[in-house]
C-alpha cells in the first residue's frame, strides 16, 4: 500500500534507451545505422553524403514520431498487415471441422489439373475456406490443454509460434468490496492485492504474469430463475408469478453486472521443467507441479480478500471465451461444449472482429462486433490514483456497453527491477540536468519520468518487500453492429479520458481478431521483458537447482 | 460386438490413455495463422506488447476484481444493488438455511421515516414474494389503516386470503373465542388457554403482573368451565366469568384455611371484574363463538387491527390471541417457514405484549419463525428496554431514509454500519434502502416492484386521488 493510500501509474512507458529518455527501438536502430553509414561514406564522397545522412535522420525522426494516432511507421505497418492478412485469407475464421476439411482436401486433390472454369473458381473458394479453417480462433492461436478433464482446474497450454510457451489457469473471483465500505477497508483491500503480487514476484517463483480481468455484461437472471423454479409453490396465484417475472426483468433492465477473473501465466522455462521433474516424469510432473501452484494461488487470492475463488475447468474457460465472442451465449453456458470448441465463426474488418453465430436460446443468427485497444502507461495522465479509480469504467452508468477490461502484470524480481530503476533514475536526471543547465525551463515529460523512476526506486528500497511489475492494459468493447460499436468506442474513450485519466486508447486495428484474445482469460498480449545482461548471467550461474534437493 | 459398444470401448481406451485430456498446442489440425516464425516474433500476427515499469506496490490499483456481488442468486429478489447493479436476492429463511449459514438469526428489521417506501417493501419482499415458495406462509398484524380497512387487505385478497377484520363496534368485527380449540391448538389445551387468559388479563391491566392468588383463581375457573362444557358446546369467555372467585371441590384446596379461601375468592373476583370490563367494552370482539368466516389455514393470515383504537387494550388482545393461535399452528405443522410481520411494531417490541415476542424469539429457530419488525426510528424503542435486544439480534436489516441525524446515528450504532452510512441514510431516495445481512458490509439498494405490486402496495391512495383531482 502506498503510505497515504494513493498510487501512481502512468508517465513512463518503458525503460530508458541507450540515448536516454523514451526512444523507440526503430528510431534507435534507424538513426544509429544512418550515423554509421554517413560516417563511413562521408570521407569518400564528401559533403553530399553528409547532407543525405542528415536528411535520412530527419526522415527517421518524422516516421517514428509518436502522435495521438501513432507514428507514420506504425500506421504503415498496420496497413501492410491488413493487406497481407486479406491476401493470405487469414481475415476469416471457421472452426475446424475434420469431415469438411477432408472433403475439401480431397476435392482439391481431385481437381488439381482441371481446366474447367467453374471448377477453377470452386477450387479458389475451397482454398479460401481451408485457409480460414483453423483449430482455434486467432485470439487463442497455438492454444491446447495440459489438463482439460472434467471437474479439475483447466490448465491451458500455449505454444504460439514466435512467442514464449506458457501455461495458464483462470480463477473466477467474487470481488473485494461490497457496498458501502470505508476508505480504510478499500485501502486494506488494495494492500492485500499488492502483497499477493509481491509474494509471487521473487526470483524463484514460477508464476510470472497475472491478468486481472473483468467482464461487464448485461444482467442475467437465469440462476435466480433456476432457484425459484426449484422452490416454487405451483399453487401460487398466477398474477403473483407474473409479477415476480416482471420484477426480475425490471431489475436486470439496463443493468450491467461484472464477472471477475484472474489468470496466472507460468512460462515453460528450463526452470519450470526442472522443478516439474521433481514431481513426476514428463508432463505428469508438469501437472503435479501445477496442482501445487494452483492451490497456492487460491490460498493467496483468498488471503487477498478476493471473495470466492474458484479455478475454472477447461470447459469453464472455453465457455467464457465463447461468451466473449458471442455474448448471446451465457457466460457459464457449457452445455455441449468440449474444451477445444474455442471459436465462433468470424471475419475481420480493419477495425473490428465480427463474429457470426447463433443465439443458443432462440436459434436465431446473431452478429457481434468487437474492438480492442491497448492501454499504455505513457498514454495516461500522471496523477495520484485511488484503488477505486477504475470504478467508472467498470460500473459507470453512462457505459451500458458490453466490455472487458484486463490488465497484465509481469512480476519482476526486486533485484532486477531495482537495477533498472537505478539506471532509469540516472539517465532521467542526466536528461533533466542537461535540459536545465543553460538556465532553460526543463521539459515536463523529463520531470515526470524522473519522479516516476525515483518513486519506483523508493518502492523497491531494501526492506520494502516489494518487487517490480511491468504492466499493460487492454479493453474490448462489443456491440451488435458497426454503428453501435463506433458509438461505444467513442463513449469508452470519453469515459477513459474524463474519468480515468487515460488520454488515449491504442486501438489494435488490422489484427482485431487476435487482439480480442488479450481480454480473454488466457493471458495473451504481453511480451515479457528480456532480462538484463547481468540478470541473465546471474540466472545462468544459479543453474536449475540441485537434483537431490526436495524442491 | 455391436458398433456402439466398440465406440464406447474405444472412447474409454482414449480416456485411459490420456486421463488429463491433454491437447498439444503443437499438433493442432487445420490451417495455421502464423505462417512465418520471424514475422510472429515481430508481433505481426497478434499483439505482443511490453509492459510499462512499475512496482507491486503501485500495481495494487490494477486489480479489476473490485466490486463484488453483495448476495448470491438464492433468495427472494429484493431489488438492485446501486454499486454493482446486481440483483439483491435475500430472504432470512433461505439465508438461515444456507450452508454455511449466512445469518445466525432469521429475524428482520425494517425501519425508516414516512414516505421512504418501507411499507411497500415489507408487503412485497417480506410478505408477498415469499408466498410464491413452497412451505412458506405469513402472518401479519396489520395496524395501519388505509380507508376502511388495513393496508394489507388488498394484498391478502390477491393471495386468496380474506383479512380478519377487527372493530370495536362489534357489528362488522371478526370475533375470536379464546377458548376455541382452533385458537389454542396442538394439544396445548387448558395450559394454552390459561396462558392466553393470563396474558389478556395482564393486557387489560396495562401489563401489571397477576398475583399468585389471581393466577390460581384463573386456573381454578378454567378447570371448572372446561369440566362443565366437556360434552357440549365450546365454552366462551363469558362462560368463564361466573367461575372466577369460586373454589373448586378439589382435594388440593381442602387444606386451605378459611382466610386463604377468602383470599383466593377475592383474587378471582378481581380478575372477573377486569374481564367483565373488557368484555363490556369489546363485546363484538371477544364475547361469543369464533366467527364462522375465520379461516386460519391459508398461507397468508392478516389480522386487520387497523380500526381498533391505539389507546385501549384491544390491539394487544388481538395480537395475543393471534400469537397463541400462531404458536399452536407452528408446533402442529412442522416443516413450514412462517414470516410474522409486526407492522408499526414499536409498541410490540416495547409494550405489554413484549414478553410474547421475547418468547417467540427464543422459539423462532426451532419453529421456523421469522419475525419482521417494522418501525420508524430507533427512538421509538426505549434505550434499555428488551425491545432493543430484540432489534439488535436481527440479522437482516433494511434501513430506509432517516431524516434526522440522531436517528441515522442510532442505526449506525445499533447495526454496526460504517460511520459514513449515516450520511447515506439521510439522503436515500424513496424506494432506496441500506441493506445489511449477517456480518456483510451494508449496501444501498433500490427496491424494484412490478406494476401489479405497485397497485397493491401504494398506501397513498388519498393523496393520489387529491393529486388527480388537482390535475
Amino acid at each position: 500500500m502506498s503510505d497515504d493510500g494513493r498510487y501512481y501509474l502512468g508517465g513512463e512507458g518503458a525503460h530508458r534507451g541507450f540515448f536516454g529518455g523514451r526512444v523507440s527501438r526503430e528510431r534507435t536502430i534507424g538513426i544509429g545505422a544512418a550515423v554509421i553509414v554517413t560516417m563511413f561514406l562521408t570521407p569518400a564522397f564528401g559533403a553530399w553524403v553528409l547532407f543525405a545522412g542528415l536528411a535520412v535522420i530527419v526522415a527517421i525522426f518524422m516516421l517514428t514520431m509518436n502522435t495521438h494516432r501513432g507514428s507514420i511507421l506504425e500506421r504503415r505497418r498496420r496497413r501492410q498487415r491488413w493487406k497481407s492478412r486479406r491476401t493470405a485469407g487469414t481475415d476469416r475464421f471457421i472452426p475446424f471441422d475434420g469431415a469438411r476439411w477432408d472433403m475439401l482436401t480431397d476435392a482439391l486433390n481431385r481437381t488439381r489439373k482441371t481446366r474447367d472454369k467453374a471448377e477453377k473458381r470452386a477450387r479458389a473458394d475451397w482454398q479460401r475456406e481451408l485457409l480460414a479453417m483453423r483449430a482455434v480462433p486467432d485470439g487463442a492461436d497455438g492454444m491446447g490443454w495440459l489438463q482439460s478433464a472434467r471437474g479439475v482446474p483447466g490448465i491451458a497450454w500455449h505454444g504460439p509460434s514466435g512467442e514464449e510457451p506458457y501455461l495458464s489457469v483462470a480463477f473466477a473471483l467474487g470481488g473485494q468490496l461490497r457496498g458501502l465500505e470505508s476508505a480504510s477497508t478499500v485501502r486494506t483491500a488494495a494492500d492485500a492485492f499488492s502483497r499477493f503480487l509481491a509474494n509471487r514476484a521473487p526470483e524463484g517463483s514460477l508464476l510470472r504474469v497475472l491478468q486481472p480481468l473483468t467482464r461487464v455484461l448485461p444482467a442475467d437472471s437465469a440462476l435466480q430463475e433456476w432457484w425459484l423454479m426449484n422452490n416454487l409453490d405451483e399453487t401460487a396465484p398466477a398474477d403473483a408469478m407474473r409479477s415476480y417475472e416482471e420484477v426480475l426483468i425490471k431489475t436486470g433492465q439496463g443493468a450491467m453486472v461484472q464477472r471477475h477473473y484472474l489468470v496466472g501465466r507460468w512460462p515453460v522455462t528450463p526452470q519450470f521443467v526442472a522443478a516439474a521433474r521433481r514431481y513426476g516424469p514428463d508432463r505428469d510432473g508438469w501437472r503435479a507441479l501445477m496442482a501445487v501452484e494452483i492451490e497456492s494461488v487460491v490460498r493467496g487470492l483468498t488471503e487477498a480478500r478476493m471473495g470466492t475463488v474458484e479455478p475454472l475447468t477447461a470447459r469453464g474457460v472455453t465457455a467464457v471465451i465463447r461468451h466473449m465472442q458471442n455474448p448471446s451465449r451465457p457466460v457459464d453456458y457449457m452445455a455441449g461444449l468440449t474444451p477445444m470448441d474455442l471459436g465462433e465463426p468470424s471475419h475481420d474488418e480493419f477495425s473490428a472482429h465480427i463474429v457470426d453465430s447463433v443465439d443458443p436460446e432462440t436459434g436465431q443468427p446473431v452478429q457481434w462486433w468487437h474492438r480492442t485497444a491497448a492501454i499504455h502507461a505513457e498514454d495516461m495522465a500522471v496523477a495520484e490514483r485511488t484503488p477505486l479509480w477504475l470504478v467508472d469504467a467498470l460500473v459507470g452508468r453512462e457505459l451500458d456497453i458490453v466490455r472487458t477490461l484486463s490488465f497484465q502484470i509481469e512480476l519482476v524480481p526486486a533485484a532486477e527491477a531495482k537495477q533498472a530503476a537505478k539506471g532509469d533514475v540516472v539517465k532521467d536526471m542526466a536528461d533533466q540536468l542537461s535540459e536545465t543547465s543553460n538556465g532553460q525551463i526543463g521539459n515536463d515529460e523529463t520531470s515526470t519520468r524522473v519522479i516516476a523512476a525515483l518513486r519506483r526506486r523508493a518502492d523497491l528500497s531494501a526492506g520494502s518487500h516489494h518487487h517490480g511489475a511491468n504492466w499493460i492494459g487492454f479493453v474490448t468493447v462489443t456491440a451488435p453492429d458497426r454503428e453501435e460499436l463506433a458509438g461505444a468506442c467513442r463513449r469508452l474513450a470519453e469515459v477513459c479520458e474524463t474519468n480515468l485519466g487515460i488520454e488515449r486508447l491504442d486501438w489494435l486495428d488490422s489484427y482485431q481478431s487476435a487482439a480480442s484474445g488479450t481480454t480473454w482469460p488466457i493471458a495473451r498480449g504481453l511480451e515479457r521483458r528480456k532480462a538484463s545482461f547481468s540478470a541473465a548471467a546471474m540466472n545462468v550461474l544459479a543453474g536449475r537447482g540441485e537434483k537431490e534437493a526436495i524442491a | 460386438m455391436s458398433e456402439s459398444n466398440l465406440t464406447r470401448r474405444q472412447q474409454q481406451a482414449a480416456v485411459d490413455e490420456n486421463p488429463a485430456r491433454e491437447v498439444s498446442p503443437y499438433e493442432l489440425p487445420g490451417s495455421q495463422l502464423r505462417g512465418s516464425y520471424r514475422a510472429a516474433r515481430r508481433g505481426l500476427y497478434a499483439p505482443k506488447l511490453t509492459g510499462a515499469p512499475s512496482t507491486t506496490r503501485q500495481a495494487a490499483v490494477l486489480n479489476t476484481a473490485l466490486i463484488g456481488q453483495p448476495t448470491g442468486t438464492q433468495g427472494i429478489a429484493n431489488g438492485r444493488d446501486q454499486l454493482s447493479h446486481t440483483l439483491i436476492a435475500h430472504d432470512p429463511v433461505t439465508a438461515y438455511n444456507a450452508r454455511p449459514r449466512l445469518v445466525s438469526s432469521p429475524n428482520t428489521v425494517v425501519a425508516g421515516g414516512v414516505g421512504g417506501g418501507k411499507s411497500s417493501f415489507v408487503k412485497t419482499v417480506c410478505v408477498g414474494r415469499p408466498l410464491l415458495l413452497k412451505h412458506r406462509r405469513a402472518v401479519v398484524f396489520d395496524k395501519k389503516p388505509q380507508g376502511e380497512e388495513g393496508e394489507y387487505a388488498a394484498i391478502a385478497r390477491a393471495y386468496g386470503a380474506d383479512p380478519l377484520r377487527f372493530t370495536v363496534d362489534g357489528s362488522s368485527s371478526t370475533r375470536l373465542n379464546l377458548l376455541d380449540p382452533l385458537i389454542v391448538r396442538n394439544g396445548a389445551g387448558a395450559a394454552g388457554t390459561y396462558r392466553l387468559l393470563h396474558t389478556i388479563v395482564r393486557i387489560a391491566r396495562e401489563n401489571a403482573r397477576l398475583t399468585d392468588w389471581e393466577e390460581e383463581s384463573v386456573r381454578a375457573a378454567l378447570t371448572l368451565t372446561l369440566a362443565q362444557f366437556e360434552d357440549g358446546r365450546t365454552p366462551t369467555m363469558s362462560d368463564v366469568l361466573p367461575f372466577l372467585g369460586r373454589i373448586p371441590n378439589d382435594s388440593k384446596y381442602d387444606d386451605l384455611a378459611p382466610s386463604a379461601r377468602d383470599l383466593l375468592h377475592h383474587a378471582g373476583l378481581g380478575v372477573r371484574w377486569t374481564l367483565t370490563g373488557l368484555l363490556e367494552e369489546y363485546a363484538g370482539l371477544l364475547d361469543g363463538e369464533t366467527s364462522e368466516t375465520v379461516d386460519l389455514t391459508g398461507k397468508l393470515t392478516s389480522f386487520d387491527i387497523s380500526q381498533l383504537p391505539n389507546d385501549g387494550p384491544a390491539v394487544n388482545v388481538v395480537r395475543a390471541i393471534g400469537n397463541e393461535w400462531m404458536m399452536g399452528r407452528l408446533r402442529g405443522e412442522r416443516g413450514w417457514a412462517t414470516t410474522v410481520v409486526y407492522e408499526e411494531g414499536w409498541d410490540m417490541v416495547d409494550g405489554p405484549t413484549a414478553h410474547l415476542l421475547k418468547s417467540n424469539q427464543k422459539l423462532s429457530r426451532a419453529l421456523g419463525l421469522s419475525n419482521v419488525f417494522v418501525f420508524h426510528k430507533g427512538k421509538d424503542i426505549a434505550p434499555d428496554s428488551p425491545g432493543q435486544t430484540v432489534i439488535s439480534e436481527a440479522q437482516s436489516i433494511y434501513m430506509f431514509r432517516q431524516d434526522r441525524p440522531e436517528d441515522a446515528a442510532w442505526a449506525v450504532r445499533t447495526f454496526d454500519f460504517e460511520p459514513s452510512t449515516a450520511d447515506v441514510l439521510q439522503r436515500l431516495a424513496p424506494g432506496h434502502f441500506v441493506f445489511k445481512y449477517g456480518s456483510q458490509p451494508e449496501v444501498e439498494v433500490q427496491h424494484v416492484r412490478s406494476e401489479w405490486e405497485r397497485e397493491l402496495t401504494d398506501t397513498d391512495d388519498a393523496m393520489q386521488v387529491t393529486a388527480e383531482d388537482a390535475g
